[in-house]
Order: structure tokens, then sequence, then C-alpha cells
């Protein structure tokens, strides 16, 4: 039977302005049919409260947190918290997406998100406890790393089951690339969220519930998850136990066969043999691995807690690093030391910067200097080789304390050329401005996929893993996606297909709160729009079709794009990758010679747009895709700007 | 008797799932800070500890061994690396019962 109270949701917003310090809150129900929750309801938020003159770093800026209406439930994978605010990086709309525990102890609270507006005073943190509220003094926190400020908080608060977000010295010292941080490993990253935080002057977000998440119709929620579940058996998935054995590191064999490993900032595209074979997660999984890492409600235990026992780092444990920490600090910067990983990536994490923003520009500096642009003297005495460890971690350092050369790094790679010029800007590798992690040559849809996202990069916004990596039910991948490239990765044939699909699925999941990795992301037998369909209808009471979930995901795409035009004035030509990426033949693996030219690169975008009914000519929205999804006063909005799409013929 | 039986674990990935489940094997809503499991630790280090409560003690509810069901609730919904060590300490906890 049919429940007509709140359910999956707890139907709160927590509204927070840190000038005034007043606190009230608002209904959440009224987003939820259109907005489905987390992600999709912040972005809505976005749009109406934050107007195009508004900078991220005043006080007018949101930080919008949102916790789906499957997170706190037993549905798998419903264990992420989504942060919506303005770009620091782009200056357009930002979104970041973490695992942990933060969104369900939301939930336990009583609440589905919190607005946070104005600037303190002075250093503040939030303390959010069931019905209870409060602003409290953040100055003895000021300076912390983010590790200090969980302790002190769960401390001064006589409570280890407190979780945070909080920011440490990057955040605090508004650098462009710093991140917020879950307790002590789980990152919002990109978009520069840190800093926006850090300009409000609150140090962190402290939250504890006692309370209940409901479930609408029990019996079928519990046929849903358990349908749900038995799709990650090691009988139906080969790629599950894979991925519980080593996590996001088992995807390197499949990035090395299709030349996907950044090098020196992506000079090249493969790692040296000696790199690799320290690189192997057999080989990382008996040397440092202690015991795998999950969250509530996830099938797939993926994270693994390192110990690193001897050399420079003895003695650090935490969290382990991730394929993306090796991309970076081992690709990017060349140092091919997985010790130096989890030191990169822990010290990251203690400083709140944000790991692509930190190697991308790191990378930059570092070719750069190779190339003769870039002397000592720039970098106030330091040799920026490659490989050169020490002088990582420092620049990491600087970076998040300002210091001269560390300052300008900090604005990120982009930023940086303007400030040295001398052709530095080619080696910048960034989209919208922001730090690139991404291959974009070898894999088209991956690389479509990054340019086109309206955060600026970033693969979890609509780039498909399918076709480099794992073995996938060839069957199953036409019938879900129409095509049949979705393993040939070097196709520009049904690319934009298999990128819309993503940008639809990959909204849904961070609007119920799911994790990627527990739907047909990574394996396309796992859970996708009919069982996100099935859990979120049951769990709320809100029939809800696979159909109105895509729907959802387009209408929230096409509310950042036109973020994007209005506030940013993005269009078609920020679409591009850097030059190196079009233009450069990939110089060593199994495609050497490959590259992808920038008339196939008109031509898919072409191609992208139309399938969007975009304006192929600028890609912005057209009246009619807008008016069809409901956002008739969007398309107002764009007209009134000038910048409403156009139906083009050719 | 004591209130609970803590365990020590070697292979608990700290998802506390098993609270999730076990909160609504008792009350049918999901809300951890009345399970009859507890998972303690995580940050600093990798040490996980299960906690059982035996009664009724600060909000969370006796275990009783979910009664009447072919699986105790938190032994199902947990994960396929803590599973069999997770099932083997609700057998010891059975055990302790019916001595």
């Amino acid at each position: 039977m049919k429940s007509h109270k709140v359910c999956g949701y707890k139907g709160k917003i927590i509204r927070v302005d840190l000038t005034t310090q007043s606190i009230i809150t608002e209904p959440t129900m009224k987003y939820a049919r259109e907005w489905l929750g987390g992600d999709g309801i912040g972005i809505r938020i976005l749009y109406d409260e934050v107007k195009p003159w508004v900078t991220p770093y005043e006080p007018a800026n949101r930080l919008i947190i949102g916790a789906g209406p499957l997170v706190g439930t037993l549905a798998p994978g419903a264990t992420r918290v989504a942060v919506d605010s303005k770009n620091a990086a782009t200056q357009g709309v930002g979104s970041s997406n973490a695992c942990g525990f933060f969104g369900q102890e939301l939930k336990f609270a009583g609440y589905d998100h919190i607005i946070v507006h104005g600037k303190a005073r002075y250093p503040v943190y939030l303390w959010v406890h069931d019905d209870r509220v409060a602003i409290k003094d953040a100055r003895h926190l000021w300076g912390k790393t983010t590790w200090e400020t969980v302790d002190a908080i769960r401390n001064e608060l006589d409570d280890c089951d407190i979780h945070t977000m909080s920011i440490g010295p990057a955040g605090e010292n508004v650098v462009r690339g710093s991140c917020i941080i879950i307790d002590k490993g789980r990152a919002l990253g990109r978009c520069g969220f840190g800093g926006i935080m850090g300009s409000k002057n609150l140090k962190a977000i402290a939250v504890r519930g006692t309370g209940a998440v409901e479930v609408a119709e029990k019996e079928r929620f519990l046929n849903a998850v358990g349908e749900s579940r038995s799709k990650f058996d090691a009988s139906i998935s080969g790629i599950a136990p894979v991925f519980i054995r080593h996590g996001t590191i088992s995807v390197t064999p499949g990035k090395s066969t299709h030349c996907m490993l950044p090098y020196k900032n992506f000079q090249y595209l493969d790692w040296p043999q000696e790199m690799k074979e320290r690189f192997d997660a057999e080989y990382i999984r008996n040397k440092y691995r202690k015991r795998n890492l999950s969250s509530m409600a996830c099938p797939i235990p993926c994270g693994r807690y390192y110990w690193v026992e001897d050399g420079p780092y003895a003695g650090l444990g935490a969290e382990g690093f991730q394929f993306e920490d090796m991309a970076d600090f081992g690709g990017k910067l060349a140092v091919d030391d997985p010790a130096f990983l989890m030191k990169a990536h822990t010290y990251c994490n203690q400083l709140g910067l944000d790991i692509d923003a930190a190697a991308g520009s790191i990378a930059w500096a570092m070719e750069c200097y190779q190339r003769g642009i870039l002397t000592e003297s720039d970098a106030d005495g330091l040799k920026l080789e490659w490989g050169d460890a020490g002088v990582a971690l420092e620049l990491m350092r600087r970076i998040a304390y300002r210091e001269g050369f560390g300052s300008i790094l900090g604005e990120g790679s982009a930023h940086a050329a303007d400030v040295f010029g001398k052709g530095s800007e080619y080696y910048a590798m960034h989209l919208k401005g922001q730090d690139l992690y991404e291959v974009i040559r070898t894999s088209i849809a991956w690389g479509l996929g990054a340019c086109v996202s309206t955060r600026g990069g970033g693969h979890t916004t609509g780039c498909p893993i399918c076709e480099t990596n794992f073995v996938v039910d060839p069957e199953a991948c036409k019938r879900k996606f129409g095509v049949t490239t979705f393993n040939d990765p070097l196709a520009f044939e049904g690319k934009p297909e298999l990128v819309m699909y993503y940008e639809m699925l990959h909204r849904v999941n961070n609007c119920l709160g799911v994790c990627h990795f527990t739907t047909d992301w990574l394996d396309i037998v796992f859970p996708g729009f009919p069982e996100l369909a099935e859990l979120y209808s049951a769990a709320t009471g809100l029939e809800t079709t696979e159909d109105d979930l895509r729907t959802i995901g387009m209408r929230i795409l096409n509310l950042e794009k036109a973020f994007n035009i209005l506030h940013a004035g993005f269009g078609r030509k920020h679409d591009y990758p850097p030059e190196r990426m079009l233009e450069e033949p990939v110089p060593s693996g199994r495609v050497k010679g490959w590259k992808i030219g920038r008339k196939n690169w008109d031509k898919l975008l072409d191609d992208y747009y139309k399938l969007h009914h975009w304006d192929t000519k600028t890609s912005f929205p057209t009246r009619e895709c807008l008016e069809k999804l409901g956002l008739k006063e969007v398309a107002d909005d764009l007209e009134n700007a000038g910048r409403l799409g156009k139906r083009r013929t050719n | 008797m004591s209130e609970t039986m803590e365990f020590a674990t070697q292979s608990c990935t700290g998802c506390r799932t098993c609270e999730l489940a076990c909160s609504y094997h008792h009350r049918g809503v999901f809300r951890p800070s009345t399970s009859s499991i507890r998972i303690k630790g995580g940050d600093q280090l990798p040490i996980f500890s299960v906690v059982l409560y035996l009664e009724d003690n600060n909000g969370h509810l006796a275990c009783d061994g979910c009664r009447g069901l072919e699986e105790p609730l938190c032994v199902k919904y947990c994960n396929v690396v803590g599973r069999e060590e997770l099932n083997g300490f609700l057998q010891e906890f059975k055990k302790k019962c019916s001595s």
C-alpha cells in the first residue's frame, strides 16, 4: 500500500545565511518531481538564486549540499553526496560528488539538503545534530589540515561518529584548485569548492543523525534491492571480483593497451615499462593493502586501506590511492614510486587540494621548464625536473599556502600560462579553464564526454568506460546504446549516442545518491535505468519510469548548459580539446601515429549537438528543446541574453 | 551477562550496511542508531570491530539473531568480502545465547 508521507526523502532543506547567522528550513518536495534530488535539486537552486554577475568567491554565491532520496537505504551503492556551486575554475556551473558517510548522516539527522550563503565575520563551522543546527566558532580550527579538523571536532563534541566536510589550508587560502574533503579521504573534487567555503569563512560542516530514513513500499523496495544486488554476484559479473580486489587500479591494463596512460603532461600516452611494473595492481596489493574499505549499502567494496612500511614515507596509513592518483602524480609528473602516490594523495587530502588541479599545474610547469620557457628563477629557485618527488611535494605545499610561484600555480595551468606567456599557453592542458585529467586522443567518446562536460572536464558526467576497459557483453551493449562502436575507441561514429546515455545516467545517479560504479557504467550487466526507476518508485511512492529518469537527466544537463552560457559565455569553441590533443600524433604505443584532427572533431561536435537538439553553430539549446523539458523560462532567459539556439537545417 | 559482545575483524570493510539492515529488521525503517550491531573504528588504523548488543543500550536494541528468518539480515546484506567472518560472529552469538 502506498504511503502519503514523505519517504526516501526527509522533506527538509536547511538554509544558512552566514552573514546574518540565520538558519531556517524549507521543503524539499517542491523540487522533487522535476529535479529528483541531490545534484538535480542543487543545480535548480543554483540557477534560480545565483545570478550571472555573482562571482564564485563572493557571499551571494551558494554552496548546496544534497543527499539523494535513496541515500540512507539499502539501495545498492546509495552512498554518495552531491555539492553544487558556481565553479571557481571555469566561472560556470560547478558540481562535485563523493562517497563516504556524510550523506547518510545528513539524512539520519533529518535533512536532504543544506544551502549556505553569505560570509561569516570569522571562521565558523556548521553543526547539524538532528533537529539542532548551530553555527559554531572555528577560529581554533583555522589553519588545521582536514585530518586535524575532523579529529578536533569529534573530540570537542565528544562523539567519534560525527562525519564532516572540511577544508584545509588550500581552501582557507582560497586556492582555485582547492577542494572539500569528507572525513579524511573522500574528496569533493574539481570546481574549486574548497575556496568557496574558505571565502565564506566556513571551515567545516559536521553532522550527526540518530533518526530514520523510511521507504514507502517495503516489500517492493526489498525485492528491488535484491534484484539489483544479484547483478553484482561473481556468477553474473566478471568485473565485480576484479574491482573488489583492486578498485580503480584495475583499469590500468585496459588503459595501457589503448594508449590512455598520460605521461609528462600528456606528451606521451604510455608509461615506461618500469613504471608499469611498479604500478602493477597485484604488486601494490601485496605491498600496501591491509584491508578493503567501503561505505553504506555498497556491494562492491573497492576502497583499500594502505600502509607504507618502509622508505621516506614509512608509517603513512590511510585509505589508498585511486588510478587517478597514478595518472596524475605518477604519469603526469613521471614519478614511478607507488609510495609517493600514497604520500601525494594523502598530502592533498590533508591540505584540501584537488589532485587534478595540483598535478595539472605542476605538470605544466615541469614541461615549461623542460622546454626552457620557465627557469629556476621563475620557480623561486626550484629545479622543476620530471620525476622529482620532493619538488612535487614542495610545490603542493606552496600551492596550498600561496607562496610565491605556488600562488600562481594554484590558479591552475590556464591562468598560470596567462601570467607567464612566452608560448606556455600551448602546454596548459585544460578544459574551460580547469586542469584536465582525462586522456582525450585515444578514446573518442571518453574524450568527447570530457570536452563537452559542463563542469569543465571530468569523466563522471557523460564519459563511457566501455570503449577501453573490461570485457563487455556486446549484445547487451548494442541493445542499451543502439550503436555498435561501444568498444572501438578510435571510431567517431556512434560516440555522441554513448556520451548522451551516460550524461543522463550519471546525472540520475548524482540525484539519487548512487555510485556510478554500482551502475551499468562499470559493467553493462549492473543496474541501470529500469532498476533505478524501480528502487526510486518503491522508496518514495512516487511512480517513476525509466523514461522519466532519462528526461530528468536531460533537463538537468540543459539547465547546466544554460547556466554556463549565461554565467561564463561558453559556446562551441569551449568544447574543443587543447591543440596537443587534436593535432599531435600519438608518439608511441599500439596506436602510434594516430591523431584526431580538427575536422573530425568539428563533425563530432556537429553530430553531438544535433543529437541534443542544440544549435550546431553555437552549441546553444533551442527553444524547442528547452520547452519540451519544461524549461520555457530558461529559453526566455537565453533569448533575453541574445543566446538562444537556432534550429539549423544543415 | 555483559551488555555486548565485541569481535575484532580481519575482513570487515567498515561499510555499516549491517547497521542499516538490522535496524530495518527491528522497526521497518533504516535507523542505525537503533541497530543491534555497530561497527567501531576506521579512520586512523585499519582496525574495525563488530559490536553486538545483548541488551537494549542507549537506543540500540538487543540482538535477537533475526529469529525466524533464514539468515540474519546483517549477514545477508554484508558484502562478499566480510560476509563469512560476520556469519561466524553471529554463530558465536547464537551459541552464547543458547548456553
